[in-house]
Formats: structure tokens, C-alpha cells, sequence
């Protein structure tokens, strides 16, 4: 580990020798650079730190916590695709105690932000899990989930109807103080019916895009390849799709955007900054390369620099509608 | 972090070995080395297609020099592009990664099973027993099987390390007909009076599900310690994506009763004793 572990001196100093400024703000949550790890695909930062400085991350979004522990969904749970990959994990995680007490206190040693991603079957779950992370140190931002069913109304996924998001996105709201943060499911008609809902109901920010539902089947045995059948799809493949709906959103809703989908190299994440994310998160990558997340920050501070680009958040957006 | 290849060169049919420079690239672990029950995820290509890294066991481990060696069968588009690497390429590797085989300290004789590919991290495994001095000669057992004569592999290093090797093959076109299961249950090894019943014996295997299972089950009846390497579609390698998860049973804090919980074979694993894992459910 290089300086793993302690605050780094820089803390709050958020230009390099060359001027290039890479912070920005969402949500009110002050980021030393655009780049995120994103939940599910970093754990809860520690399984990380041989290969990455922590430190050098805008935030680390830890996988997804629920009111109590999850087992998840039987194997198998991933299948590789065409660039990419599907998966059913099925929201395994070790519940938000045990993260607070056991997790947290590690992540607390690093300059970095903390988001935690949530969820619940209900309602009142969601509003439960956020009420245990009230005034928690180390907590920045939390990141609502709502690409789940609703086990108390007829199972329909919270993320795929306005009504329901406006909801549960407006109960969570009235439970935490913290930056609210709500990812976008793309398995919808109109995502920017679902972001204005989420908006309406006091959303601070928007992610998204979460992964694509897709399944892939085996020939020889004429069976599903994942054990739940369906899953979400991740990886480069799902990229301009991704894309689209961040553009989409952010010429639609005036509330900042994390782009999220397919995002392998700086050049991507380069490209959802243009289409109007003001962040982004490094996913699937991270299975690929467990220094992607770095690589992408290194990137984008020499593209920036090439470019003349002093503030990186001149760049955001500027693709017109 | 890039590995230079030595050597990849075909051994028969799909088969292939690969040598890798690794001098200086390996990731520090607290077990230090590189162990035998290891393995390593390889990007086969910079490109998107195919995507995820690919694990492989260490067939060979030479600390000394840096060189990591595996065997690897050519099963679909990644294997086969890395069966068409060649000397002086370079390629992307992580390693060591997961928690290897356990040889304890008292262990008179090791018991090696292994099916087809899954006799490559043996290998490795015995010449680790070998070195440690542990199992004097003749004292590592090994029984390889396979589909015909050209699925048993490592059959000469084996011998080279001085293991009795036992070897069947399902046509019977090699060694016993049969599968390496029903060889290490064959009457043979039924005698009490064996060594192989030995308390002090330990089994080690590797190779297919059913094939695992059904040496866990004797293990049982014979009440001896027994390790299993699994092999599991896995994404990420480093227990974060939880995609390649194996049922296991744990006791509880009060030690009361057993839990099922799902356990990383990338991380937790690929070794885990054999009565930890829910054969049922996995």
C-alpha cells in the first residue's frame, strides 16, 4: 500500500502543478475529481487498496446495503457477453450495521468521499436503512437504488414508475439530511419521466445509468446461464446507451448527473462529462482492471491539460440539444 | 501488470502450458509467495471481446526465478487466443490471488485426486510437499483420471517428484477403466490396514463438481482431511463483484449450529475443506 491509510497532506488542495482544476460539486458533496468507484463493483473500498490509492478518488459508492444482511441469488450469478457482462447477484451485502461498524472505520482513514448505496423491499425499509446512517462520521452522500421491486405492492420495480419513485424517492427525503443521490434504472420508456419524478420528489442528484436487464442462454444444454435467468447487463457494450440517456436527462432535468455505464478509459468518461454528467463512475471496469479507477483520473487530468482546459467543469455539457 | 511469455506450446490435443515471467510483477500478499492452490486472472486480450480475465491455477511455481507456469485447455474464445500467444508476447495478469492448499505440519502422507485440467495445481502442490521435506518419497499418492489416454496429463512430473501415481481412464484405454474416483475407492485402498486410511493422510482435489463431490464423500465415510479446489466463473478475482460465490456451512459465534452462507471461491477460496462446502446446493 503506498500511503494508504493516512490522510493524505494535499487534502483540500484540488489543483495540480499545472493548474488543471478536476473538483467538482454534486449534491453539495465537494469532490476532488469527477471519478467514482461504483457500487457493487469495488466492494466496501478494501478489497481495493492493492492496487488502488484511495485516496486519489472523487468518492467510492459501496455495494448496496439493506436494512438487514442478503444472501443474494443463487449460482451461477455472471455470464461474460460481447463486451460485457451480465449479472444477478441479487443485492447479497452484510447489512448497514455491519457496515457502520465494521467497514466504515476503514474507509474513514482515506481523503476520499464515502456514498453509501442503499435499498429495501418497502417503503419503509428504505426509510429505515437511511435513518440508521443519520449523523454517522464518515457518511457523504448516500445513493437510493430503486431498481428493486416493491415486495408490499404487487412487486413492480420502484425505479420503472413515476408514482412510485416520487414516493419513495419523497418519504427517503423526509428521513436524511445527508445528499441524496437516486440511480436510474434505464429498463423504462422515458427515463426522463423517472428523473423528473425523482427531482420533484427532492432528489439532489441523479446516477445513471444502472445495468441494462438482458439474459444469455446456453446452446448445448438449452438452459438460461444464469441461475436467476435474468440479469443486468455492464461493460463497454452497454456504453452509448448510457450515453444517450445521460445526455437525455441532463438537457431535461436541472439537477447534476453521474454518468454511469460502460466507462473503461478516460476517453469515456471524457465523453459523459460532454453529454452533461458532472461526474462519472468507473464499474465494470474494475473487474477488469483493478486500477481503472486511477488510470481514468490520471487520464483525465492529462486531457485536460492538453486541451487547455483549466476547470473541467467547462466541459460539462456541451454537447447541445 | 505485464507478464512476458517463455513458452506456450501445445502439449497434445487442446492442451497447452504456459511459462510466464513475473519477476517483480507480483502483487505482495501476507502469505507472501506465490502457493500451490493459487491462481492468477489473465486478460488474453486488450480488447472488449472476450471481456472478463480468465483464472488459472499455477501449474508450476519457481519463486526464485519469478516463473509462474499453467496448464489450461482450450475450451472456448479465451483459452484459444491464449493458445495462440507466443514467445516474447506480453500479457496482462493479476497473482497471486485466493488462498491456496494448507499442508499440515503432521501430514505423513498426501492423497492427490485429480480430474483432467484439475490435475494442474497438484503439480505444483507436490513439489511444494517434495521441498518441505514433508511425505517422504513414495509418501505422495496421486491418482489422475481422465476421458481417454490424452486427457491424463503431468503423468512424468509426478513420477520426476517421486509420487506413486495411479491412473484411469473412463475407456480404459490407460491404466485402470473407470474414473479417478472409483480408483481411490477401489478395493486397494478399501484395507484398513492401508496407509492410505492413515489418519495422518490428507486428500487434496481437484477437477470437476460431481468428481469433488464424490471424493468429499469418501473423505467422510473414511474420516479423513480433505481440501478441494473449485473452479467457478469469476469476473472480478478479488472478492468484489460476488459472482463466483459457493454455498458453504459455518458454525455460528456460539458454535451451536451451522449457518449456510455464501462464500467468494476467488477470495475465500479456490481451496476449502471439504465438509465447509454444501455439496447439495453448489
Amino acid at each position: 500500500m503506498k500511503k494508504s491509510g493516512v490522510r493524505s497532506q494535499e487534502s483540500g488542495v484540488r489543483k495540480n502543478a499545472r493548474g488543471t482544476d478536476l473538483s467538482v460539486n454534486i449534491a453539495g458533496i465537494e469532490l476532488k475529481n469527477p471519478v467514482m468507484a461504483a457500487s457493487g463493483t469495488f466492494g466496501y473500498g478494501e478489497e481495493y487498496t492493492p492496487y488502488v490509492d484511495l485516496n486519489k478518488l472523487g468518492a467510492i459508492v459501496v455495494k448496496g446495503l439493506s436494512i438487514t444482511h442478503r444472501e443474494g441469488n443463487p449460482p451461477p450469478r455472471i455470464v461474460e457477453t460481447t463486451a460485457g457482462m451480465l449479472n444477478s447477484i441479487g443485492l447479497q451485502n452484510i447489512g448497514i450495521d455491519s457496515f457502520i461498524n465494521e467497514k466504515l472505520p476503514f474507509l474513514r482513514k482515506y481523503d476520499t468521499k464515502v456514498i453509501v448505496n442503499f435499498f429495501g423491499d418497502s417503503i419503509d425499509e428504505y426509510c429505515e436503512v437511511v435513518k440508521r446512517m443519520d449523523s454517522v462520521d464518515g457518511i457523504h452522500g448516500l445513493e437510493m437504488n430503486i431498481s428493486c421491486p416493491n415486495k408490499q405492492e404487487g412487486w413492480l420495480e420502484f425505479g420503472t414508475n413515476p408514482d412510485l419513485t416520487f414516493r419513495v424517492v419523497s418519504a427517503v427525503r423526509k428521513n436524511t439530511k445527508l445528499p441524496l443521490i437516486v440511480k436510474l434504472s434505464p429498463n423504462v420508456t422515458d427515463i426522463t419521466v423517472i428523473a423528473k419524478a425523482a427531482a420533484d420528489a427532492g432528489a439532489d442528484a441523479l446516477s445513471l445509468i444502472n445495468t441494462l436487464s438482458g439474459m444469455a442462454i446456453d446452446i448445448r444444454t438449452r438452459k438460461p446461464k444464469l441461475a436467476n435467468i435474468i440479469g443486468g447487463l455492464s461493460g463497454p457494450a452497454i456504453k452509448p446507451v448510457a450515453l444517450k440517456m445521460v445526455w437525455q436527462t441532463a438537457k431535461a432535468i436541472k439537477l447534476p448527473i453521474i454518468g454511469i455505464g460502460g466507462i473503461m478509459t478516460y476517453e469515456d468518461a471524457i465523453e459523459f462529462m460532454l453529454a452533461g454528467a458532472s461526474a462519472i463512475q468507473v464499474g465494470t471496469a474494475n473487474f477488469i482492471d483493478p486500477a481503472a479507477s486511477e488510470k481514468i483520473v490520471d487520464g483525465m487530468k492529462s486531457y485536460c491539460e492538453q486541451n487547455g482546459i483549466k476547470d473541467i467543469n467547462e466541459i460539462i455539457g456541451c454537447i447541445p440539444a | 501488470m505485464q507478464a512476458i511469455i517463455l513458452e506456450n506450446k501445445k502439449i497434445i490435443n487442446s492442451y497447452y502450458k504456459m511459462k510466464l515471467s513475473c519477476d517483480g510483477i507480483l502483487r505482495p500478499t501476507a502469505a507472501g509467495a506465490p502457493s500451490p492452490g493459487q491462481f492468477m486472472m489473465i486478460k488474453v486480450s486488450p480488447h472488449y471481446d472476450p471481456f472478463l480475465r480468465r483464472p488459472m491455477s499455477f501449474y508450476r511455481i519457481d519463486e526464485k526465478e519469478g516463473v509462474l507456469e499453467i496448464l489450461y485447455q482450450v475450451v472456448g474464445k479465451g483459452t484459444e487466443i491464449m493458445s495462440e500467444l507466443k514467445e516474447g508476447d506480453s500479457v496482462d495478469i493479476l497473482a497471486p490471488l485466493g488462498r491456496g492448499f494448507s499442508i499440515p505440519e503432521k501430514m505423513e502422507r498426501a492423497i492427490l485426486v485429480a480430474g483432467g485440467i484439475g490435475v494442474a495445481p497438484m503439480v505444483a502442490l507436490a513439489e511444494k510437499i517434495r521441498g518441505k521435506g514433508q511425505g517422504a518419497r513414495g509418501k505422495i499418492t496421486v491418482f489422475i483420471g481422465g476421458k481417454t489416454k490424452n486427457d491424463i496429463l503431468c503423468k512424468e512430473d509426478f513420477k520426476r517428484i517421486g509420487a506413486k501415481v495411479y491412473i484411469a481412464t473412463e475407456d480404459g484405454l490407460m491404466g485402470k477403466k473407470g474414473t479417478c474416483v472409483d480408483l481411490f475407492r477401489s478395493s486397494e485402498f478399501e484395507n484398513p490396514q492401508s496407509a492410505i486410511r492413515n489418519p495422518q493422510s490428507v486428500i487434496f482435489a481437484c477437477g470437476p463438481h460431481g468428481m469433488l463431490k464424490a471424493v468429499a464423500d469418501i473423505a467422510k465415510d473414511r474420516d479423513m482431511p480433505c481440501q478441494v479446489s473449485l473452479d467457478k466463473r469469476m469476473a472480478c478475482g478479488t472478492g468484489a463483484c460476488l459472482g463466483c460465490v459457493v454455498k458453504t456451512k459455518q458454525k455460528t459465534e456460539d458454535r451451536r449450529q451451522k449457518t449456510e452462507v455464501y462464500k467468494c471461491v476467488c477470495k475465500d477460496g479456490p481451496v476449502f475443506d471439504a465438509e465447509e462446502i454444501n455439496w447439495e446446493e453448489t
